[in-house]
């Protein structure tokens, strides 16, 4: 029963963004290095065990995993043509690089050789094909809604996957990095398809050896991935998520070396002599409106929400602090963080109490906030409406009609929520502001934001236009837009001495480069 | 009546009762869940959802059929050992169950083991020394154990032994099968947490009962014939007496499976019961038929063996006449299970 | 309408415990209504800066992690806890009672479906079935408890199916409607007085159960309404922060026990004072108190005397009374002594005492027991034997028989065997065939014809004289050197008493056993003793060879 918000289940999203950095298509990241020296395993120091504290995936199999929290579990067995670096831009993973052709409709990459899978399995180009149209076109995939822009991908050659779009998009490479473009081997999902989800074979840095469906998975180092020189482990085990009052015990205890824990466990785990890194990450909480509908239909009532919240206390209840107080839908440090914004809607009684009475609702207007996770948030939200004078009151719901209510109906005038990111930058502008976007459950059109993000859709990531654009359209999301959002989510990581310190990636936990004595 | 047609009765009269009984069972909890309301298809999908999409899953789950359809659709595949697949994990609720069942068992046949072991020992004991301090203190403890809050007694072990003295993990889970030696180091705090209701319910009947049987003449009878205490109370007392200690007994077994469900959470375990608690709260529809099933299932044939059981024992002067009052009553919710 | 009220709560206030109880919830119950009017502070008061602190001045049971003050969330939450209990209780009992009391009376169809549906309910599991229903009517509090109660119904359609089918079954109930009363009227004025105590015991259980399980369910968020406080909620909410204040959930976690521990404890003094109590059976019954002058009776001393009893007092009600006053004689071997009197005489207390068989309350307060043996093995104190000591004397060296033999073996096991296992107790060399064979050559000597069968029989199945054989057969068994049997031939007809009298002194005169034997009927006594002991108000008053005490024994009688 955290106070934060579940991660499982109603928030089936795929994590990752996309972006443009400074990085060339070519990807010259100091992680890349030649396929060919991934099959040694002899690179110095490999050993150890690191169990970690997490979670399970719903399912081993990506186009079937349903929260998009799965990313990180998955990441450890499979692989895709790109990856995230630790800011949430796209480099180079299975493929050594990609081009575009001139109009954006065309992009080819290409793949490192002598790849295998993990069941022996050759990963050229075909495999590589095979597996992303299965992603884009099996009936059960939940990805396939992300491809869309995809006409089709196929295999030229043996090292070359284009992929052929329907509209100008050059998203693709971030897209890919993500649980979407997760190589399956074609061999274990043509042979036993349903077997994937408790079995999966991928081309990851480690491989499933046993698995208990909500008790623990064990995976060793695979040596044939592409980059295994830099995986230092050769054990891994991982748990479901720990109770919040046992967490630090089962660290200090050697159940786990490294664990995700909440907030209010941290000044317990420094105690207890364990190190904390608290990694950016892009999971935001936010406050769904739906202003087609009383009170939030009238302007100067969704301004005086915005201005009655009070983030940071809010931060301080849910996550004790740790964490950012956030006006816009991007951490700092990513690319469509926009600084200009800085915080627009800081704390305002006043404020708020003089808009409510400028509004056509009253001083009083009656608002439900809706959520499932009953205790934390809710009760303070409710009072500090209260305060500035709404009449507020808390709807619990059942979890299992979260979606049906909020997302499909639209019903809820105020719903409690949180928005784990997209791997491509624009498909999250699409889902938190688009007009079928689940988080606007208004269904507002916002015509102006749509032409900026036709235009990010039409410019390269490597593009020094790109940021600015990209920022253009956050600025203008976080204007019109009634999204109230509210603070980051990072994530916070205890772990054991014995444990080096992990590499702090924005969009997914990567394990290159850790060691464990 | 011919043999034949007589033990077709007999035979359809004992199955005739289980069979309604899981069958009304299923329906309305599927009735009810069908009339909630949920969406799972657009649960799954999440915030990717399209309206295409969640039609789409939801003719994959066969949702968009009138649920009594359903019902039937999903009874018939039962019958035949296909018990679907979870929407949620795309996994075989089979497979699922398969996992979860073998965690409940082990525990609770643990927790079974020590309600017995202490319950029984606590009440010969205090039916032994009846009215002395003994006595007292054991009502005292088995009052004290009833209306604790099931997940009292956890907590406190929890914080007892893996917080403060950091001797046992505070969850997760080993299968037996796997290594008996880690399993015992995962089982026996959640064990003694389950174990606590069953061994003050067992130890309040089971002195209460021998309290009673104590004062028959056959007790006397014995002590004339020079038997010692221990074998009159082993091998005569606590065979005639024991019958309602045994149904108590019986009644822990269902709720210890499935039932388990505030033990399974705070102890981490992957058990029948957190599925099913998971299941429901997602409407994770064949996950929850399945698991019901199973604990169903349980009930039932640990009814059957407690009935079998308590057959046997009892006095066959007694058979004929008391054998109605005697049968084991189905568990009643009262018993909160940890 | 019967102006009777069932008195079982008053009788249940007689008892200490059940006014502490009552104490208990009537306090609840005003902190129920005016809880939230008590409450130091404003139960939903948040203060985000004194989250999560200890007990202090300010905040007596200290603060939770919006700062609000637990002890006002506490008091508060009382109300809406029990009355979701109370919720709970109340569809139980409606939903429960009725079909419960329908049952028996609307037709066997009726009757199994009520009954199938009770079993269903019953085996789902409470979790799954309160989250369907939650997800039916919403997560509120009214939902679960509604679930909760749904499945509490069962308990109360068999506990009132029980106690219905007990009384309708009465005799008074039949008669009554033999008598023409229409069964409406049988219902009011027999049935509801009768089952309203077991109904209130049922209720304070369930009480106590529903509290149990809305804390359990908050545990699980079901039946929450935030920021309304209920006690479940606090402990659920505690659990999350357990860390910084590991101490949190004993607050609500005692409440709840508090409450459900009196409902409990008042549930149980309205069901044990409810049921008559069961007199324990005195066997002194009517013992003097006085203690007269001891009348001398001379022991005529015996040859070769097997018990020797000198001065024998034994006192009963744990020492109060005492009931045998100072009572000698011997028994020889060879010789039958019948020990006389009426009801309330003190010679079944004697034989008792001789046997080391007294009713827990009645002792040997002094005098001598002794045990004499053949030659020069020492006599055998028997006043001074422990219970281990006594399992080597009952069966080797005295037999023992009683009144109602069949109630003195275990009627669940075949009596073969329960003669199997003495033999082989007293006599561990014998192997189980052996012993077997020995058996039943014991009840072919007792005049058991067909001693294969009788060995595979039940006590239950044997007739009064047949199972009195058994019994003497395993009273020999051991071949003791004295037999005792009290009112042995008392239940028994005149003619199978002959018969087992005959046996008696064909024991007798065959292996040279002493035998004592304790009647009321002086029939036996002129069958069967050579020497009679005649005992009156605790005291032998009379002893001697039959023939002499024989017109004193007549006289005494008429």
């Amino acid at each position: 029963m955290e106070t934060t918000i579940s991660r499982r289940g109603v928030l089936a999203i795929t994590a990752g963004i996309g972006a443009g950095s400074a990085l060339t298509l070519a990807g010259c990241s100091a992680d890349s290095s030649d396929s060919a020296n991934a099959a040694s395993g002899g690179g110095s120091g490999v050993g150890g065990t690191l169990k970690w504290g997490w979670d399970l995936p719903t399912s081993w199999d990506p186009i079937k995993s349903s929260a998009g929290w799965d990313v990180h579990a998955l990441s450890l067995v499979y692989a895709g043509l790109t990856q995230e670096d630790e800011a949430g831009n796209a480099i180079p993973a299975l493929a050594t690089g990609w081009t575009y052709n001139a109009d954006g409709t065309e992009v080819a990459f290409t793949l490192r050789s002598g790849l295998k899978f993990s069941d022996g399995s050759a990963l050229d180009a075909t495999a590589a094909a095979k597996s992303l149209e299965r992603s884009r076109t099996d009936p059960g995939s939940l990805v396939s809604s992300q491809l869309i822009t995809v006409a089709s991908f196929t295999a030229v050659g043996t090292d070359t996957v284009v992929a052929k779009l329907k509209t100008p998009n050059f998203q693709i490479p971030t897209l890919l990095a993500g649980k979407t473009g997760m190589l399956v081997s074609p061999t274990a999902f043509e042979a036993n398809a349903t077997g994937l989800s408790l079995k999966p074979v991928g081309a990851g840095p480690f491989q499933l050896t046993a698995y208990t469906e909500n008790a623990s998975a064990t995976l060793v180092r695979f040596p044939g991935f592409w980059n295994a020189s830099k995986i230092h482990i050769e054990n891994f085990e991982l748990y479901p998520l720990p109770d919040a009052s046992t967490v630090v015990a089962g660290l200090e205890s050697g159940q786990y070396n490294v664990a995700s824990i909440p907030g209010s466990e941290v000044a317990a785990a420094k105690e207890a002599g364990l190190q904390i890194q608290v990694i950016d990450s892009l999971v935001v909480a936010v406050l769904d409106i739906n202003d087609a509908i009383a009170p939030f239909d009238d302007d100067n009532v969704v301004l005086a929400l915005k201005y009655a919240v009070d983030r940071s206390a809010l931060l301080q209840t849910a996550q004790f602090g740790y964490g950012e107080v956030a006006y816009q839908p991007f951490p700092k440090g990513y690319v469509g963080y926009n600084d200009a914004i800085g915080s627009p809607y800081a704390l305002n009684a006043a404020k708020a109490k003089s808009l409510l009475a400028a509004s056509k609702y009253g001083a009083n207007p009656t608002v439900a906030i809706t959520t499932y996770v009953a205790a934390g948030v809710a009760e303070q939200l409710q009072s500090q409406l209260q305060a500035v004078g709404f009449n507020a009151t808390i709807k619990v719901i059942p979890e299992a009609q979260f979606s049906e209510l909020v997302y499909i109906q639209h019903s809820e005038q105020l719903t409690v929520d949180a928005f784990a990111g997209r791997d491509s930058a624009v498909q999250a502008f699409q889902v938190l502001f688009g007009e079928q976007g689940l988080l606007n459950p208004g269904r507002h059109a916002y015509p102006a934001l749509q032409a900026e993000l036709t235009q990010v859709n039409e410019t390269p990531l490597d593009s020094s236009k790109y940021p600015g654009l990209l920022q253009a359209a956050t600025a203008t999301a976080v204007k019109q837009a009634p999204n109230v959002f509210l603070y980051t989510e990072p994530r916070i990581l205890a772990r054991a001495s014995s444990v080096s310190a992990l590499p702090e990636y924005l969009v997914v936990q990567r394990f290159e480069g850790v060691t464990t004595s | 009546m011919s043999g034949f047609t007589g033990a077709l009765r007999a035979a359809v009269r004992l199955v005739s009762v289980p069979v309604t009984v899981f069958l009304i069972a299923t329906f309305s909890t599927y009735a009810l869940g069908a009339l909630g309301g949920a969406n799972p298809a657009a649960t799954v999908l999440g915030q990717d959802a399209t309206a295409g999409q969640i039609a789409q899953l939801n003719h994959q789950f066969g949702l968009d059929k009138p649920f009594l359809v359903q019902y039937f659709d999903w009874l018939g595949h039962a019958l035949t050992g296909n018990l679907g697949v979870s929407y949620f994990t795309s996994i075989p609720v089979a497979t699922s169950i398969g996992q979860a069942f073998p965690v409940d068992l082990s525990l609770a046949l643990l927790a079974l083991g020590l309600a017995v072991v202490f319950g029984g020992a606590a009440g010969i004991t205090a039916a032994l020394r009846r009215g002395g301090w003994f006595d007292r203190a054991v009502s005292a403890v088995c009052s004290g154990l009833a209306t604790v809050p099931p997940f009292l007694v956890g907590i406190t072990l929890i914080v007892l032994f893996a917080v403060v003295f950091r001797l046992l993990p505070s969850g997760g889970y080993v299968p037996f099968t796997q290594d008996p030696g880690q399993w015992l180091r995962f089982a026996i705090l959640p064990s003694i947490a389950l174990s606590a209701e069953g061994a003050a319910a067992i130890a309040r009947q089971l002195r209460t009962s021998l309290v009673g049987a104590l004062q028959e003449n056959y007790v006397l009878g014995a002590a004339a014939r020079g038997l010692s205490v221990r074998r009159t109370l082993f091998r005569h007392v606590l065979r005639n007496a024991a019958g309602p200690a045994l149904t108590v007994l019986g009644v822990q077994i269902p709720l210890l499976i499935g039932g388990a469900v505030v033990a399974e959470k705070m102890f981490a375990l992957p058990g029948v019961a957190q599925l099913a608690l998971q299941a429901g709260s997602e409407r994770d529809v064949p996950v929850i038929q399945g698991a019901l099933l199973v604990t169903i299932g349980v009930v039932l044939v640990s009814n059957i063996i407690v009935n079998a059981v308590l057959f046997r024992i009892t006095p066959q002067a007694r058979r004929g006449t008391r054998s109605a009052r005697r049968r084991v009553t189905l568990p009643s919710v009262g018993g909160a299970a940890a | 309408m019967s102006a009777r009220r069932p008195g079982a709560f008053r009788r249940a206030l007689r008892l200490t415990s059940a006014r502490i109880a009552l104490g208990i919830i009537l306090l609840i119950v005003v902190l129920a209504f005016f809880g939230g009017v008590l409450a130091p502070q404003n139960p939903l008061a948040q203060n985000t800066n004194v989250v999560l602190q200890g007990p202090s001045s300010h905040h007596w049971l200290g603060t939770d992690y919006l700062g609000r003050d637990v002890l006002s969330r506490l008091m508060a939450g009382t109300g809406r806890s029990v009355a979701g209990a109370l919720e709970a209780v109340g569809i139980g009992l409606l939903l429960g009672v009725l079909p419960g009391l329908a049952s028996l009376w609307l037709g066997r169809t009726y009757e199994w479906i009520s009954l199938r549906i009770v079993d269903a309910f019953m085996t789902l599991p409470y979790v799954v079935f309160a989250v369907a229903v939650t997800g039916f009517f919403g997560n509120s509090l009214i939902a679960a408890m509604t679930a909760v109660g749904v499945l509490i119904s069962p308990l109360y359609f068999r506990v009132t199916r029980a106690a219905a089918l007990g009384l309708t079954r009465t005799q008074y109930v039949e008669a009554a409607e033999l008598f023409g009363s229409s069964r409406r009227r049988v219902l009011r004025t027999h049935l509801w007085s009768k089952i309203l105590p077991t109904l209130a015991v049922t209720t304070a259980q369930a009480l106590a159960s529903a509290l149990l399980i809305v804390s359990s369910l908050a545990f699980l968020g079901l039946g929450v309404e935030p920021p309304l406080p209920t006690w479940g909620e606090l402990l659920s909410s505690d659990l999350d922060y357990l860390a910084q204040q590991p101490w949190a959930p004993l607050f609500p976690g005692l409440l709840i026990m508090l409450v459900a521990g009196a409902l409990n404890a008042f549930a149980d003094a309205i069901r044990d004072t409810g049921t008559t109590q069961v007199v324990a059976a005195d066997p002194a019954e009517d013992a003097s108190a006085e203690a007269d002058e001891p009348i001398a009776v001379g022991i005529a001393p015996v040859a070769q005397p097997v018990l020797r009893v000198e001065g024998l007092r034994v006192t009963v009600n744990g020492g109060g009374t005492e009931a045998v006053h100072g009572v000698s004689f011997e028994v020889g071997r060879g010789e039958i002594v019948g020990l006389v009197g009426e009801s309330g005489s003190g010679k079944s207390l004697t034989c008792r005492a001789v046997t080391g068989l007294l009713a827990p309350g009645c002792a040997l307060s002094s005098g001598t027991v002794e045990l004499l043996g053949e030659d020069e093995t020492p006599p055998v104190d028997l006043a001074a034997l422990d219970r281990a000591a006594w399992n080597k004397v009952r069966g080797p060296r005295i037999g023992i028989v009683f009144q109602d033999p069949a109630s003195y073996l275990n009627p669940s096991i075949p009596v073969g065997k329960q003669l199997v296992e003495t033999i082989r107790v007293h006599d561990k060399t014998l192997s189980r065939t052996a012993a077997r064979q020995r058996a039943i050559e014991l009840f072919a000597s007792v005049g058991l014809r067909d001693a294969e069968t009788v060995y595979r029989q039940y006590p239950h199945e044997l007739s009064g004289g047949m199972a009195q054989r058994v019994l003497i057969a395993i009273a020999i068994s051991g071949d003791p050197d004295l037999l005792i049997a009290d009112e042995a031939t008392s239940a028994l007809d005149v003619l199978v008493q002959a018969e087992v009298l005959d046996l008696l002194r064909g024991l007798v005169r065959d292996r040279g056993l002493a035998l004592l034997l304790v009647t009321h009927d002086l029939a036996v006594v002129a069958e069967l003793c050579d020497r009679v002991l005649v005992c009156d108000r605790g005291r032998i008053v009379e002893q001697g060879p039959v023939a002499n005490v024989w017109s004193e024994l007549v006289g005494a009688e008429s």
